[in-house]
């Protein structure tokens, strides 16, 4: 019996590697695509300055550039309709976060001249959290699963930077944005490959509403940006060290809420 | 050219199956049964050219009745379309496919009479409520209701055979399948009900109504089976089928376990703020505590409902 049912599950387990490694491949080809467009994404927006309104990243004739983009050309509908929901999930998780810090570092500052500072770039993100809110429900997206985590460490990010000083946490705005913006250009470069006319989608409308959308709330968030660089961010104790370390927070954020 | 040369490919392919063959001719020889039509109409437009559908179609309409989800109803299938018995191979994954097929039209057949048509003319009266937006529980019930009703009396044909459907989504090599099929079913469920959260809402009531489906399916089977030993005298009855939406009505009662479960409060942003100017959060508001006050709540009922049912 048990030789009969070892002789069954060995080439159902085998068939079920065999699927999880193609899976993995793709999904590794997928990264590294993103990473190509991501070097270059950064050294783009490194001398950006916000009083020269950004524009849309550089529409080049040939839509398929990058590695990404070309696989995007030939990506079947539901596998488009995946990237679309990864978008609207991961934006609504990242704006929902945002709340969260400014909510932790209004814990601290309320009543300040700080405070209204940071009170005005909270009124920002509640209005694009709630466009978010609205697209999930909208386009049956899945939420994700770890907004209950951000949403405790979030708060503890803000609280936790605002107890270290107001340059700490302008120090936290201005890596949180940084990481924030690329990601938006990220998703902007997406949605334009994705907006070229498709056999399974005729017209794209919500693809450019979104666009829209997103292309208004990155200059938002380069907006906060430079609003934590102007109140000395710069100064803050160990800024790169903590720089580095809420960017890479964010980017484990970011790859996480993308996929759970 | 084609001609010229001498071997085309059509007349390659002709040869290989009787002559006097074509598919949409032998469709449409084939008396139709109209109970079974039922799910399968608004599928026949798309299902033309593709001899697989096919198959699966006149399987679906002719043969699942009496064979039940078996390679048998494929191959009789396939005799009734003059293909070879060994046509049902055109099914690659076997009988699931025909499960599959019956719920990806009755989820066509769902979303267009509920949802852009109103159509409620396979829900009992008592639950057809179009226009109720309101989340109260007495709405939300009829609401439940009509969904599960109309899913059910679509797969009336296929009854008395559903016990080798749920056997057959138990097998472990279509676990993932079946586990899509049901997430795709609650999925359009809440979006019926009304539900439009984005927070831990949408997994708490999602999960609420995967709890709620499979008991009333099994109830309905169950039913089926007291039909067929003669417990039903009328087909009306069979039909309306007072037990199993009795059950289901009981599941949905005003404090069961699933309205509450839908009526949690949200983790919102709001309720962690509360504290105005306060550097910590006031311990009753922490989402933690929320979603673990939840889970015990929920735990505990289900517990108590347990002992009365055994009781």
């Amino acid at each position: 019996m048990s030789r009969r049912l070892g002789a069954r599950c060995i080439p159902l387990s085998l068939q079920w590697i065999h699927r999880t490694a193609f899976r993995f491949d793709r999904a590794t080809a997928l990264v590294s695509g993103w990473r190509r467009q991501f070097s270059t994404t950064r050294a783009a927006n490194a001398d950006h300055r916000p009083e020269e309104p950004e524009t849309e990243p550089v529409e080049v004739a040939d839509p398929g550039r990058g590695a990404y983009e070309r696989w995007l050309q030939f990506a079947t509908w539901s596998e488009r309709r995946n990237i679309l929901d990864r978008i609207v999930r991961v934006d609504h998780a990242g704006e929902l976060g945002a709340r969260r810090i400014y909510a932790g570092q209004l814990a601290v500052f309320r009543g300040t001249p700080v405070g209204e500072v940071i009170q005005h770039m909270a009124d920002q993100e509640r209005a694009h959290a709630a466009a978010f809110t609205r697209l999930i429900a909208q386009h049956r997206v899945r939420p994700t699963l770890l907004l209950p985590l951000w949403h405790v460490a979030g708060y503890a990010l803000g609280l936790g930077t605002a107890l270290l000083g107001k340059e700490s946490a302008m120090a936290c705005t201005v890596a949180v944005e940084e990481v924030i913006a690329d990601h938006y250009n990220d998703q902007l470069r997406t949605l334009i490959a994705l907006s070229a006319p498709h056999p399974a989608q005729p017209s794209s409308t919500d693809i450019q509403e979104l666009r829209a959308l997103i292309r208004q709330f990155r200059d938002d968030e380069l907006e906060h940006k430079h609003t934590g660089i102007q109140h000395d961010a710069q100064l803050a104790p160990a800024y790169r060290a903590l720089s580095e370390v809420i960017k890479a927070g964010c980017h484990l954020a970011i790859y996480l809420s993308e996929r759970v | 050219m084609m001609r010229i040369s001498g071997v085309s490919l059509d007349s390659i392919s002709r040869l290989a199956r009787p002559e006097t063959f074509s598919f949409s001719r032998a469709v449409r020889s084939i008396p139709t049964r109209p109970d079974a039509r039922l799910l399968t109409t608004a599928q026949s437009d798309a299902s033309e050219g593709d001899p697989r559908e096919h198959l699966l179609e006149t399987c679906l309409v002719h043969d699942v009745p009496h064979h039940g989800f078996t390679t048998e109803a494929l191959m009789s299938a396939a005799r009734r379309l003059s293909l070879s018995p060994a046509a049902h191979a055109l099914v690659s994954r076997g009988p699931i496919e025909l499960v599959e097929a019956v719920l990806q039209r009755e989820r066509h057949q769902v979303h267009q009479r509920l949802l852009r048509d109103c159509d409620y003319t396979l829900v009992d009266k008592r639950y057809r409520s179009p226009s109720s937006s309101s989340s109260s529980a007495s709405s939300l019930r009829a609401r439940a209701l009509a969904f599960v009703q109309t899913r059910l009396r679509l797969r009336q044909p296929y009854r008395g055979h559903w016990h080798q459907a749920m056997a057959l989504q138990a097998l472990p090599q279509h676990w993932e399948s079946s586990w899509q099929w049901l997430a795709l079913t609650v999925d359009d469920m809440a979006v019926y009900l009304g539900d439009a959260s984005a927070d831990t809402r949408w997994y708490v009531r999602r999960a609420a109504l995967a709890t709620l489906l499979p008991p009333i399916e099994l109830h309905w089977i169950a039913g089926a089976h007291e039909e067929a030993d003669g417990g039903i005298e009328k087909v009306e009855d069979a039909y309306s089928d007072f037990r199993t939406w009795r059950f289901a009505e009981r599941l949905l009662g005003d404090d069961a376990p699933f309205m509450r479960a839908w009526h949690t409060s949200a983790l919102e942003v709001e309720e962690m703020t509360a504290g105005k100017g306060a550097a910590f959060s006031p311990g009753d508001a922490h989402p933690w505590r929320t979603v673990a006050q939840a889970v015990a709540r929920t735990a505990r009922s289900w517990i108590r409902s347990l002992q009365q049912a055994s009781a």
